[in-house]
């Protein structure tokens, strides 16, 4: 986990580099490391119990990013479905919450992440690039319940 | 292939965020969108946002927007009932003042 730890604290970095007039290159590259951050923090948990941890980075390579949009769209379909009937609070209901802002954070970051990297035709602001950056800082706090080696 | 309902019905979809507009409250001083696809070829909404001063303060950011977009997919259901995943995009009224990009007024 340290070295998700270390990219969303590199992301926020950046993004504090230039206070004034910051250059698109200092916004961009925090946007797209705040999803890399999360992108390693979600898949250094899932190769934790690999029973060969000399293969755990080669497992970690398996998962594809489009793979993960999938699966996180599919986990979070399910939880608002789960939502809408009104379930009691309950620890339970609170941790499905959390669950809930990881996917949906790890959707919107991937958007963005290919926006920062490859569209050149808009600028990007300070105040989206911040809410990026806190969208993903919400989301480490919403996995640590979850997270294997607490 | 079907085409998604937000495509499909333009004008119904423009009157659904019309009225969901004053229930986000005064945080939110412009309220755009555009169709498209996402990263992967899925239909997606992209909600532009201009925010107030008091709403883009640093303190007060992650909570507005999430609040913002909770209230838009509850209300919405972009996915559920238009057949599109909603992404967002925020700026400050005074990066609006610089920017003036016509697609966020």
């Amino acid at each position: 986990m340290a070295y998700a730890d270390d990219l969303l604290e590199l992301a926020k970095h950046l993004a504090s580099l230039e206070p004034v007039n910051p250059r698109q290159a200092c916004l961009r590259r925090s946007v797209s490391t705040a999803y890399y951050a999360l992108f390693h923090l979600l898949i250094s948990e899932a190769t934790l119990n690999w029973g060969r941890p000399e293969l755990r980075s080669e497992l970690g390579r398996v998962f594809g990013h489009g793979k993960m949009k999938s699966a996180s769209e599919g986990k979070r379909a399910e939880l608002e479905a789960h939502f809408k009937k009104h379930p009691a609070p309950s620890p339970e209901l609170a941790s499905l919450k959390h669950l809930h802002r990881v996917a949906q954070t790890f959707i919107q970051a991937q958007q963005k992440r290919e926006e920062a990297d490859y569209d050149t035709r808009t600028e990007w602001n300070q105040t989206s690039v911040q809410k990026q950056l806190d969208a993903v800082a919400a989301a480490f706090e919403s996995w640590k319940p979850f997270a294997k080696n607490q | 292939m079907q085409i998604a309902r937000a495509f499909a019905q333009q004008a119904q979809l423009d009157q659904a965020i019309a009225e969901l507009k004053p229930a986000l409250g005064p945080d939110v001083v412009c309220l755009t969108y555009t169709l498209g696809q996402d990263w992967t070829g899925d239909n997606a909404i992209f909600f532009r946002i201009v925010l107030s001063d008091r709403a883009s303060r640093r303190d007060e950011l992650h909570k507005a927007t999430e609040q913002m977009e909770d209230a838009i997919m509850l209300r919405l259901e972009p996915l559920e009932q238009w057949g599109v995943l909603p992404y967002f995009s925020y700026r400050s009224q005074a990066e609006q003042a610089v920017l003036q990009e016509a697609p966020w007024v």
